[in-house]
Order: C-alpha cells, then sequence, then structure tokens
C-alpha cells in the first residue's frame, strides 16, 4: 500500500478506466475525479480510485509493485506500459487492459492469470 | 492445470518459492497435490520479489566453514530465540538445496574456478551470498514453475482460503472462496502446507506485495495450531519514503556503506556513530534500522520521517550493481544525483508459525513453511536466510505432508461448502450505494493504525492505540461489511473482505506479543523498555486461541521445552 505522506502536494485526475463484468464481453469507460499525491506511478493511483470511488475495481494489484514480475501490465493512454513504472504525467490519464489477451475483469487480464 | 477435482493428498496454500517447493517435494513422492493461490502462479507472493542473496554453505573457506559455523550464525543473529534444530537443517541442507533448483534452470552465477560466486553480507562468518545477479528470487520461481509443471499438479489460481477444516483426529481440509469459479469450495485433504509468506501488509507502508496479509497465521491460529515469537518484524532500514511512486522500494544501501555511501540524518550529519560502536560498513540490519528510528524519534528525521543515503559520491558501476538503473529511470530517481529519501519500515515477519525441522504444527496433518512460520530467525532475521528457508523447509514440509496423507488415507470428494454466517453476510449484495466505510477504507484504517502504533518502535502506549482501532474494527465495522458487486467471480471487494478478516486477526497477535515483551531484543524496540531483559526474558511467546478467537500467551523459557 502507498498512501501518500501527510502535507504532500496532492493533486486531482480525471480517469478513464476500462469496466468490465467478470461474465461480460463488452466493458466500457468510466470516468473518475481521483486525488493522488503528486509524481505518483498508475498502480498506486488505482489504489486511491478504489479507495476514494469505488471497491469493486479489479485490477493486477496481487503482485510485486516494484517492477520485477511484470504482472501489472496495462494500456495506459493507449500505450503498453507496467503500472508501477508509469508516472502519472498530467491532470488527465486513461487506463486499460493490455491488448490481445483476454479481459477477466476490469483491468486484470489474463497474462497475470493463466 | 486448473481441474474440478476437490479430494487430494496434499494441499498447499501458497504459491511463492516454499508452496511452490512443497508442492514438487510431495508429487515427487507420489502424494496428489493441490496449489491453491489467491492470485496466480509464478506472479504471486513475496519470493519473486527476492532481489540478490540466498545464503549457503560450501566449505569454501577451509576447516572453520561449518553447517555448524553456519547455525551459530543464525542463533547469533537470533539474540537467544532461534531454535537450533531448525538452524541446524537450514544450514545443513541450504547448499543441497541450490544444487537440487540448479537442474531446473537456475544459473547461479560462477566463478572462473566453477565454484559459486559468493558475495559477503554482515553477520556471517564467511562469504555466504550465492545469487543470479539482482534477479535471484524471480529466476528461482521461474524454475519451480517450470518444474511444477512437469508433474501433475492442479493449481487453483484466485482461489483465497478461508478457513482450515479439522476435527479431533485433524485436518481435515480447507474452505476456499474461489474467485475464478465463483463458488465457495470444500477441498478435502489429509495434509495441507500453509506457505502463504508474512503479514507487513498490515502496515500502511511495506516492503511486500499488498498481497502478504497474515493469512496462514490466521488460518493455523483459528485451526489452533501454536504460534510463536509473533512480536518479532523485521524492518528493512533503508527504505524509500519519497517520491511518492517509490515509496516502500527497499534500497541495498548496506552493500554501498563500504563504497562510500553515507548514511545521514534530516539536517545532513551522520549519526550512527552516535548509537552504535561498530563502523557503519559492518552493521547489520537491525543496528542500521535502531539507530535511524531513534535519530528521527528524536526530532533529526527527513520532511517524510526518515533520513538520507548519500551515494553521490559511489561510483555508478557500482550503483548499478545494487539497483535496477532503468527502474529507477522510470520513477525519476537517479542515486548519483539525488539523496534518497529513506526510513525502516516492516519487511519481513520474523515469528508465525510453530513447527518442528520437518514442517510439522502441533495439529495433525498441519504443515507450514517459510515466512509464515516461526522459530527459525529467533529475534532477528540474518540477511540471505529467507530463500533457503523457503526451500529447505519447503521441500520438508512437502515430503512430510506426503507421508502423513499415505499413513491417513484419502478423503471423500469435497464439494460445495457450507458458507460461514459472517461470510454469507458479507455476500449479501448492497442495493443501496453509499455503503461506507467499505472493505477498502477499513483495511486503510488498520494499516495506519498499525503504522502509527506498532511499527518499528512500539511503547505500551502506542500499541494500546492501535489496539483500540483494531477493537474498533473488529466490533463495529467487520460485522457491516458487505459486497456491492454481483456474484462471486472476480469480485474483488469479497476477496479485500477475506484478507482483511485474516489481516485483522494477524495485527492484534502481532500487538498482543509485542505489548506483552517487556524488553527490546533484536527486531523488537520498545521505548519504554529500550533494553535487552537479560535470561528473563529469554524465552518464547508462544500463542494459541482461546473462545472467540481471543488469545492465550504462554512465555517458554528457552531449553525447558
Amino acid at each position: 500500500m502507498s498512501d501518500s505522506a501527510p502535507g504532500r502536494a496532492t493533486i486531482t485526475v480525471a480517469v478513464r478506466v476500462w469496466r468490465q463484468a467478470p461474465d461480460a464481453t463488452v466493458g466500457r469507460f468510466e470516468r473518475y475525479l481521483v486525488e493522488i499525491a503528486q509524481g505518483d506511478h498508475v498502480l498506486n493511483l488505482l489504489a486511491a480510485l478504489r479507495r476514494q470511488h469505488d471497491p469493486t475495481l479489479c485490477y493486477p494489484d496481487h503482485f510485486c509493485k516494484i517492477g520485477t514480475c511484470g504482472a501489472c501490465a496495462l494500456l495506459v493512454d493507449g500505450k503498453p506500459a507496467l503500472g508501477c513504472r508509469t508516472l502519472v504525467a498530467g491532470d488527465t490519464i486513461e487506463i486499460a487492459p493490455p491488448r490481445g489477451r483476454a479481459i477477466l475483469a476490469d483491468l486484470l487480464s489474463a497474462a497475470s492469470g493463466t | 492445470m486448473t481441474t474440478g477435482r476437490s479430494s487430494f493428498d496434499v494441499i498447499v496454500i501458497g504459491s511463492g518459492a516454499a508452496g511452490l517447493r512443497a508442492a514438487i517435494a510431495a508429487a515427487e513422492a507420489g502424494a496428489s497435490v493441490c496449489v491453491l493461490t489467491k492470485g496466480s502462479l509464478l506472479y504471486s507472493g513475496a519470493s519473486a520479489s527476492a532481489n540478490f542473496s540466498y545464503c549457503a554453505q560450501f566449505g569454501y573457506f577451509g576447516p572453520e566453514d561449518t553447517p555448524a559455523r553456519y547455525a551459530a550464525d543464525i542463533l547469533d543473529s537470533g539474540r537467544g530465540l532461534a531454535v537450533p534444530a531448525l538452524a541446524e537443517r537450514l544450514a545443513v541442507e541450504a547448499g543441497q538445496e541450490a544444487e537440487a533448483v540448479d537442474p531446473w534452470g537456475v544459473p547461479w552465477r560462477r566463478d572462473p574456478d566453477g565454484r559459486y560466486n559468493v558475495a559477503t553480507f554482515g553477520g556471517h562468518s564467511f562469504r555466504r551470498a550465492i545469487h543470479v545477479g539482482l534477479r535471484t528470487g524471480t529466476v528461482l520461481m521461474v524454475a519451480l514453475g517450470r518444474r511444477l509443471a512437469a508433474l501433475d499438479v492442479a493449481v487453483r489460481d484466485y482461489c483465497a482460503a478461508v478457513e482450515l477444516l479439522r476435527d479431533e483426529q485433524g485436518i481435515k481440509g480447507v474452505l476456499a472462496l474461489d474467485l475464478r469459479h465463483g463458488a465457495v469450495v470444500m477441498l478435502r485433504a489429509p495434509s495441507i502446507v500453509l506457505a502463504t509468506g508474512g503479514n507487513v501488509a498490515m502496515y500502511a507502508l511495506h516492503t511486500n506485495p499488498d498481497e502478504v496479509t497474515g493469512d496462514g497465521h490466521a488460518l493455523a491460529f483459528r485451526a489452533g495450531a501454536s504460534l510463536i515469537d509473533l512480536e518479532f518484524i523485521q524492518s528493512y532500514p533503508t527504505v524509500l519514503v519519497s517520491p511518492p511512486a517509490a515509496r516502500g522500494l527497499h534500497y541495498p544501501t548496506g552493500r554501498l556503506l563500504g563504497f562510500g555511501a553515507q548514511l545521514l540524518n534530516g539536517k545532513g550529519e551522520a549519526f550512527f556513530h552516535n548509537y552504535e560502536t561498530v563502523p557503519i560498513q559492518k552493521a547489520t540490519r537491525d543496528q542500521l534500522a535502531r539507530a535511524m528510528a531513534l535519530e528521527v524519534a528524536a526530532g533529526r528525521g527527513s520532511p517524510n520521517g526518515g533520513c538520507y543515503v548519500d551515494a553521490r559520491g559511489v561510483d555508478p558501476a557500482t550503483l548499478r550493481d545494487v539497483h535496477f538503473e532503468a527502474y529507477f529511470a522510470d520513477l525519476g530517481l537517479d542515486a548519483g544525483r539525488d539523496l534518497l529519501e529513506v526510513a525502516p519500515t516492516p519487511h519481513f515477519t520474523i515469528g508465525g508459525v510453530r513447527i518442528d525441522a520437518d514442517g510439522a504444527t502441533d495439529v495433525s496433518g498441519l504443515f507450514a513453511a517459510g515466512e509464515v512460520t516461526g522459530g527459525l530467525h529467533g529475534a532477528n532475521r540474518l540477511t540471505g536466510v529467507a530463500l533457503p528457508e523457503t526451500l529447505v523447509f519447503g521441500a520438508a514440509a512437502g515430503r512430510a505432508a506426503a507421508r502423513h496423507a499415505a499413513e491417513r488415507g484419502r478423503m471423500a470428494d469435497g464439494g460445495n461448502a457450507p458458507v460461514p454466517d459472517w461470510l454469507g453476510h458479507a455476500l449479501r449484495i448492497e442495493v443501496a450505494t453509499g455503503g461506507e466505510p467499505h472493505v477498502g477504507q477499513v483495511s486503510a484504517r488498520l494499516r495506519e493504525a498499525m503504522q502509527a502504533g506498532a511499527g518499528v518502535l512500539k511503547s505500551s502506549a502506542s500499541l494500546r492505540a492501535a489496539l483500540a482501532v483494531l477493537d474498533a474494527i473488529e466490533a463495529e465495522e467487520l460485522p457491516r461489511l458487505s459486497s456491492r458487486q454481483g456474484g462471486l467471480r472476480l469480485n474483488w471487494e469479497l476477496l479485500q473482505l477475506v484478507e482483511l478478516r485474516h489481516m485483522l486477526l494477524s495485527a492484534r497477535l502481532h500487538c498482543l506479543a509485542a505489548l506483552a515483551r517487556e524488553e527490546s531484543r533484536g527486531a523488537h524496540l520498545r521505548t519504554d523498555y529500550p533494553d535487552e531483559g537479560g535470561a528473563a526474558w529469554a524465552g518464547h511467546l508462544v500463542a494459541r486461541r482461546g473462545p472467540d478467537d481471543s488469545a492465550a500467551f504462554l512465555f517458554e523459557r528457552v531449553g525447558a521445552a
């Protein structure tokens, strides 16, 4: 877990996140306003989204989160990226599951599964 | 690899190195085996993050370089509490296990003469740290996965253990939340190996994957097994606390202190010599962590409650040897340019389920291996012993579990399980929105309370404050939590709820044990009892379950067992 320390500068980010129910074959982007520490990475933004808005958000969170295992592959602003190694650059961001893999739910894909 | 079968000889809970090694050993002994993991195989668990050392003894350095000497180093580090039978097994078999995994695909670095390349670490009498560069844990996991795939082992992923099932004779199986298939399942086996890792995810800031929620500690306790040394949690001394994206990343400062790196307080002054007489280059992790925590507590910390590592004078090639430069660059960090802001942070759970040298607990049919167990490290873990612990005791527990199963015989199929009351309540779909607090908020509250009250430095007052929050969560919030997502399939909210329940018990046991030990020893630092208590405290606090999950602690003097 990586909550920002007290007193640190925070920013509000407009986030478009892919949501797809576990048994669904289609999904859609949903929009949230999420408060994070300035300079934080995408995985911590998703953790903040889950705390601040929706505890049901499913993303690859049962993994190393320190750049080693490769399980948090995502599509960030249209480009392949590891969530734990990608900083939130501006005040808007789009986060989707990686291309070419079966989606298990929301941002969790079969690559980080089977 | 997933099968619909629900009865096995051996069920292994957890898919880190200890779990996979146990599964391999049990399957090689002829047992039918199922591995349960709440995440996914090869990715989940803390083992993959172990970045460097596996300490083993090969007799390279003369007649004194023996297993007995390695065991003696472990006992010294454990401040009188390390269990000799466990230390001896580790010391004898760490090298054998390194050789056993080699053909499965672990290319240990070797010197030109064919011997293992061995690095040096504080606390070890000889150089013992073999490695595969900085990715030792990841490489080891891939190799274990490859060996596992060659055996007929069932794997249930996204499947979280909820309760162990037992009767007077012993273990019967496990009740689990199978998120992949969307069912509460009962899996039967006469032998279960717990390999769930530690519990430091109960802190807001820690170095492990967030899934390390003390599941095995809670499962074993509720099943009636004894746990020991729960007050001891090792802090890694130099964990980054800024910038935000790097918080929780451990920085291997120890290897740089001999190359000109400096440890400074918030004012930019060296301070370690004010706390210890040993030169900082030879300091062990606990000595560094203690000095840093006391310096910060004295008001001389950095803005985020830490100290600074100044590695700007270190040769860039040396820096590249100790950390992943590309990863640092992604996070906007440059150790050759920036001061690194670091603080001692929970890193490794030293205490846990009590085992004998074969990994057997005091519940018939229940075995355990790796970080979930207690005893090997006593009051403080020696660097580089965690990885060999996973293999040596994983293999031992897997073999013993297979033997036990062969004696007891297979059980009837499990099928779907009756759902416990608390889980049934949680499964009730919350129709109204705004059901607050939700599980993520309650978990965050628990983690903040543990960070504030039960972190590196503890006192009676701080621990009681943490326990008060845990009590409030247990009494008022946990019973009201429910899922707002329909169905069980990949219901991440329920997974978090199962984890929260394990974490809450694990946190309570840690606080109670830490409160009971009125001294400082090894990794356990009490500001109200700053000195080691001597012979009077040379013993284990053994936790057993009382009525309603209450804990009864027994103090057992070393040597009196």
